[in-house]
């Protein structure tokens, strides 16, 4: 295996984007990211797609050729792989790319992350992203995926202590940083108290603890780091990559306040590094809930296991914290278009490390983890990329 | 679910109106919904995993109420669900009914 290196990010603005349709985001999010790279586009060998479920909320399939057409490589005849792992999509599609370069099959590859959530209304969105949990022994009775995060922040608070307001100051951490980010879905920083009075949508959980339906697209350009100085003066070399299961359906887990799927792929990330949880300068961690963010700094082992809301309420990840945490305003403020989340997270990353982050750049960020789970954590995938 | 055809809720399906599950012949771990074989026992317990009705009787390991519902229970809300730890060992996921929602 060699090594590979991210050479160019491209990111459509993230939000409720009535003017574009799923074929114009990833062809924009695609062309930003081969101009950002400094690749003239010939030296492609392969596309690779993540989309959650473009049939259900575009209903339109067979998304890789669709893509590989809308942006302009169907005439070079280019391979497209479309990539499906729930909202772990994008970071999947990111890490089949991955091996099929550094396997020496390919050179130069790009990595798109797209999805188009707003053609559908609220319910019909809710239906969708239930998708990603068990369909037959969950979702049937009447639970959503916003309601299986609920449930596993009740037995939360019943085990540890966690309060509501530990959990919304996750969302004032990320909206504070989302306000810096000019990709972000909501650029505007919100106090606890809107959070806290928020409707409800499934108790624990407020309006406000939820990251929004979104569209948008991100593309990144993966080369071998042989050839990646040809380019451009500032790879960022991919040190880890990891992915992991965890039984299906939440109620079939032993502990339910743990993703295994998270411990297992950041174990076996850090050991394919050679670095630990102390090491990681910058994050970005699938915060679809408030209460998502709190298991991954404490599953990602930032934290010990239960301490996740006292770190919050400690500042151990803002901006200036000892790990900051979603500096990008994370799924929350950014926005979640599903499948474009885990291409997304790394394309800030990227930007941490190459210290283009501007009004929110972490100081001296060197090695940066990037954790996109799928559905209620049966899956999950985590990317380490250090600075070089 | 949005608009499914007939067999999708026609199709024979036991377990959704009676608690019968199954056991492992080798560990005597028992599943809900049964299993095809046992992820402990694996191979060994391929052919020896017999049905096993429960008796429904467990307690809540957690619970929230859903006030954004599917398009098919819009008509309910809000409504608790919770997961239940059956005396038998299995977890469901289950709506609460009969019960006041305080």
């Amino acid at each position: 295996m060699r090594e590979v290196a991210v050479i160019g990010v491209g990111l459509t603005k993230f939000g409720e984007l009535w003017d574009k349709s799923f074929r114009n985001l990833i062809s924009e999010a695609g062309a930003k990211a081969i101009i950002d790279s400094g690749i003239s586009g010939r030296e492609i060998d392969a596309l690779y797609v993540g989309s959650m479920s473009a049939g259900r909320f575009v209903g339109q399939e067979h998304v890789g050729a669709l893509v590989a057409d809308s942006s302009g490589f169907a005439h070079m005849h280019i391979p497209s792989i479309r990539v499906e792992s729930a909202d772990a999509s994008g970071g999947l599609a990111f890490r089949q790319g991955y091996f099929s370069v550094a396997s020496g099959m390919n050179d130069i590859v790009v990595i798109g992350g797209v999805e188009k959530m707003t053609d559908v209304v609220g319910s019909e969105a809710t239906d969708t992203l239930a998708t990603g949990l068990d369909q037959e022994w969950e979702a049937f009775f009447g639970s959503t995926l916003a309601g299986t995060y609920a449930m596993i922040a009740t037995r939360h608070m019943y085990d540890y202590g966690t309060t509501r307001e530990q959990l919304a100051k996750v969302a004032v951490k990320n909206h504070a940083n989302g306000a810096l980010n000019p990709y972000a879905q909501f650029k505007k920083a919100i106090p606890i108290e809107s959070i806290l009075n928020a409707p409800m949508t499934a108790y624990p959980l407020g309006m406000l603890d939820c990251a929004p339906v979104s569209d948008g697209a991100t593309a990144l350009i993966l080369c071998a780091m042989e050839k990646a100085k040809k380019y451009t003066d500032n790879p960022v070399k991919i040190i880890g990559t990891s992915q992991a299961s965890d039984i299906f359906a939440v109620h079939g887990r032993n502990n339910i306040c743990t993703f295994q799927s998270s411990v297992y792929a950041a174990k076996k990330a850090y050991t394919q590094a050679g670095i630990s949880a102390e090491d990681i300068d910058v994050a970005e961690v699938h915060d679809c809930y408030t209460i998502a963010e709190i298991l991954a700094i404490e599953d990602l082992g930032f934290v010990k296991k239960g301490e996740g809301g006292m770190a919050i309420d400690n500042k151990i990840t803002t901006l200036d914290g000892k790990t900051p945490v979603n500096p990008s305003g994370g799924l929350k403020a950014k926005g979640h278009p599903v499948g474009a989340t885990g291409v997304a997270q790394i394309a800030e990353i990227v930007f941490q490390l190459r210290g283009d982050a501007e009004k929110r750049q972490v100081k001296n960020a060197k090695i940066g983890l990037a954790h996109n789970v799928g559905g209620a954590g049966a899956s999950c995938v985590v990317t380490l990329l250090e600075a070089i | 679910m949005a608009d499914g055809a007939v067999p999708r809720f026609w199709r024979e399906i036991p377990q959704r109106y009676s608690l019968i599950g199954n056991q492992c012949g080798k560990c005597k771990k028992i599943y809900f919904p049964p299993r095809e074989s046992c992820p402990e026992c694996r191979r060994r317990s391929i052919g020896h995993m017999n049905g096993k009705k429960l008796s429904g009787l467990g307690k809540i390991i957690t619970y929230t109420i859903i006030y954004e519902a599917p398009e098919n229970f819009e008509a309910y809300v809000p409504y608790p669900m919770a997961i239940i730890e059956l005396v038998e060992g299995p977890r469901i996921t289950a709506q609460i009914v009969d019960c006041p929602l305080e």
